[in-house]
């Protein structure tokens, strides 16, 4: 995948920004606020259609205009152009996609492919188990998008399953007496099994295939020491032997339903597994690792998921890298170039000139951003 | 504006209340009633409340039926009484029979489970049709609620209720064994591959059967 030429109308404070990028290496820089993450935030969003930074959609409107646009002219690896286009306006969002519009948002991330790394990036790591989730299942879905109706399966199961049971539990630790419910929760709890243990194994191959990725790249890019990191899909259910997991999955839930009676929701499930970084085979990296560790993780999850993406769907994202060099050794920024330049298309944003420097010699193109105006440097 | 007399914009509110009318739609539907001879105004108004008052749910299976009669279906003698299909609505029914091909009777649930949107089993004709199944000696019950989640959840629910009736907890009731099938799922016919979706394809492939 590559960015040809981006056009930014009062997306935060790129007025009017129109650019065309070359492949390869490209590097933004600029003083601090100058509209460099912004560039690459508007990419983001164009992929994901939202932001990597936490907030709302209005707050990306330039102030005092009244909607902000993005548009990209790309280039898939197979040499077809194609066109996306985001209005951000009053809190909605409105795409087209070749001229045409999408009103199926699922259809439309994932088209065009990105993967991402700024410093705030950690909360992948430390945060919330659904945003590891969220980012398995969104490569899973670009794999294979047959699984969707799995997807829709297992979340309606799941929502049904847990009314059923507020149904039979009025309160906690009550309850009714009522064939037809108890038969209603039976229905709902094997359809939850059927679509649950799919998407249990399907992720479980994924994080398998990402940790082959994984490794060598958390090698290169971590800070001497000679840690191990892998990546573990980590489920409440067993998962081996591969035929037994419906199996495995129904006895868990056979087993919890006295918790099931108080709680009165689904305790066990795909809605509740976690992507685990596990340092030297046996310790949760979120809790035994340092900072650095923690950030070369990310990063190195980032690259194989573009690593996977290349391989499996010839489809290489685009890699955007916020600010990601400031805090390596020379050594380490020196291995992550190398990694970059084997890539389709890579921003690199920094503010530091010395950082800049280092880059310019591998780089395509720099540009130079100040006050929402991007300048061409080089290149 | 001009203003109608009230009693065409009465006519043209209750006309645009209807599903797929719209307005503008309505409009036109009050204005060309107007110009209608009367008998032909009268015949449409006695068709309307006759249909309202004399068409109902059939007795038996549920379909649309009149004067609380047996529908065509279950009237329908050369039918094959051993083979029942159970649909969501009556409109799944005329959509089958439609198709053609299907020699058995019909089923109607009345919806799909939801305990969501406040539908439960009880809410369903699943009692009536436990009860068919034993006065009808059925050998074989065709599942074809839909293909979206909830009429996949009502039909591993009518599962269960059939498989129980060949142990039933009343001694004195004969165990019953039926068969129980769902409608297959892939292309629709005169289909071509690459316009299929990805997740049709794959089920397809899936519930593919010997040639």
């Amino acid at each position: 995948m590559r960015l040809e030429r981006l056009r930014l109308k009062d997306f935060r404070n790129h007025e009017q920004t129109d650019v065309s990028f070359p492949p390869g290496i490209i590097v933004l820089t600029g003083p601090n606020g100058a509209g460099k993450s912004n560039l690459l935030e508007a990419i983001h969003y164009l992929s994901y259609l939202r932001s990597f930074r936490a907030g709302q959609d209005r707050e990306v409107v330039r102030f005092g205009t009244p909607f902000a646009a993005v548009e990209a002219k790309l280039l898939d690896d197979a040499g077809r152009p194609f066109e996306a286009r985001l209005v951000l306006k009053g809190g909605q969002r409105y795409v087209r996609l070749n001229g045409s519009d999408v009103t199926k948002f699922q259809d439309f991330i994932g088209r065009l492919a990105s993967q991402f790394f700024y410093p705030g990036e950690l909360a992948l790591l430390t945060g919330d188990p659904g945003l590891r989730r969220e980012v398995l299942d969104l490569e899973l879905l670009r794999l294979k998008p047959a699984l969707a109706p799995v997807y829709k399966q297992y979340h309606s199961a799941l929502l049904q399953r847990n009314k059923t049971l507020k149904l039979i539990h009025p309160a906690p630790g009550q309850r009714r007496r009522d064939s037809g419910l108890d038969k209603a929760l039976a229905a709902f709890t094997q359809q939850l099994v059927s679509a649950g243990t799919q998407i249990m194994r399907e992720r479980r191959g994924l994080v398998g295939v990402v940790d082959g990725h994984f490794s060598p790249l958390y090698e290169s890019l971590a800070p001497p020491g000679g840690e191990k990191v892998s990546l573990r899909y980590l489920s409440s259910v067993e998962l081996s032997p591969d035929d037994q997991v419906a199996a495995h999955y129904a006895q868990r839930l056979a087993a919890a339903a006295d918790k099931e009676s108080t709680l009165r929701y689904t305790t066990v499930g795909p809605h509740r597994d976690d992507l685990g970084f596990i340092l030297n085979d046996s310790y949760d990296l979120r809790r035994y690792g340092s900072q650095g560790q923690m950030r070369s993780a990310v990063l190195a999850f980032r690259l194989a998921l573009c690593e996977l993406s290349r391989l499996r769907l010839s489809d290489d994202p685009i890699l955007l890298l916020d600010d990601a060099l400031s805090e390596m050794d020379d050594e380490r920024k020196k291995r992550l170039l190398k990694l970059c330049r084997s890539r389709s298309q890579v921003f690199i944003s920094s503010a530091s000139q010395r950082e800049v420097e280092l880059i310019a010699p591998l780089a395509s193109a720099v540009y130079s951003v100040e006050q929402g105006q991007v300048r061409l440097v080089k290149g | 504006m001009l203003a109608l007399p009230p009693v065409l914009s009465d006519l043209i509110q209750r006309l645009s209340s209807l599903p797929g009318i719209g307005p503008k739609a309505a409009e036109r539907l009050g204005l060309a009633l107007l110009r209608r001879d009367l008998h032909e105004v009268q015949a449409l108004a006695d068709a309307l409340l006759a249909c309202r008052e004399r068409v109902g749910d059939c007795p038996r299976c549920g379909c649309l039926s009149q004067d609380g009669e047996l529908c065509a279906v279950c009237a329908d003698g050369f039918r094959d009484g051993r083979l029942l299909c159970v649909v969501e609505t009556a409109l799944d029914a005329i959509a089958l029979e439609r198709g053609g091909g299907f020699k058995g009777r019909y089923h109607v649930l009345g919806g799909a489970l939801s305990p969501l949107r406040g539908v439960l089993p009880e809410d369903l004709r699943i009692a009536q049709l436990l009860a068919r199944i034993r006065e009808e000696s059925t050998q074989e019950v065709v599942l074809a609620t839909n293909a979206s989640p909830d009429g996949e959840a009502t039909a591993l629910y009518l599962k269960q209720e059939l498989l129980a009736l060949a142990q039933p907890e009343d001694a004195l009731q004969a165990p019953l064994f039926v068969r129980i099938t769902r409608l297959a799922r892939g292309l629709p016919s005169g289909a071509q591959l690459d316009y299929a979706d990805a997740a049709t394809l794959h089920s397809a492939l899936e519930h593919r059967t010997d040639f």
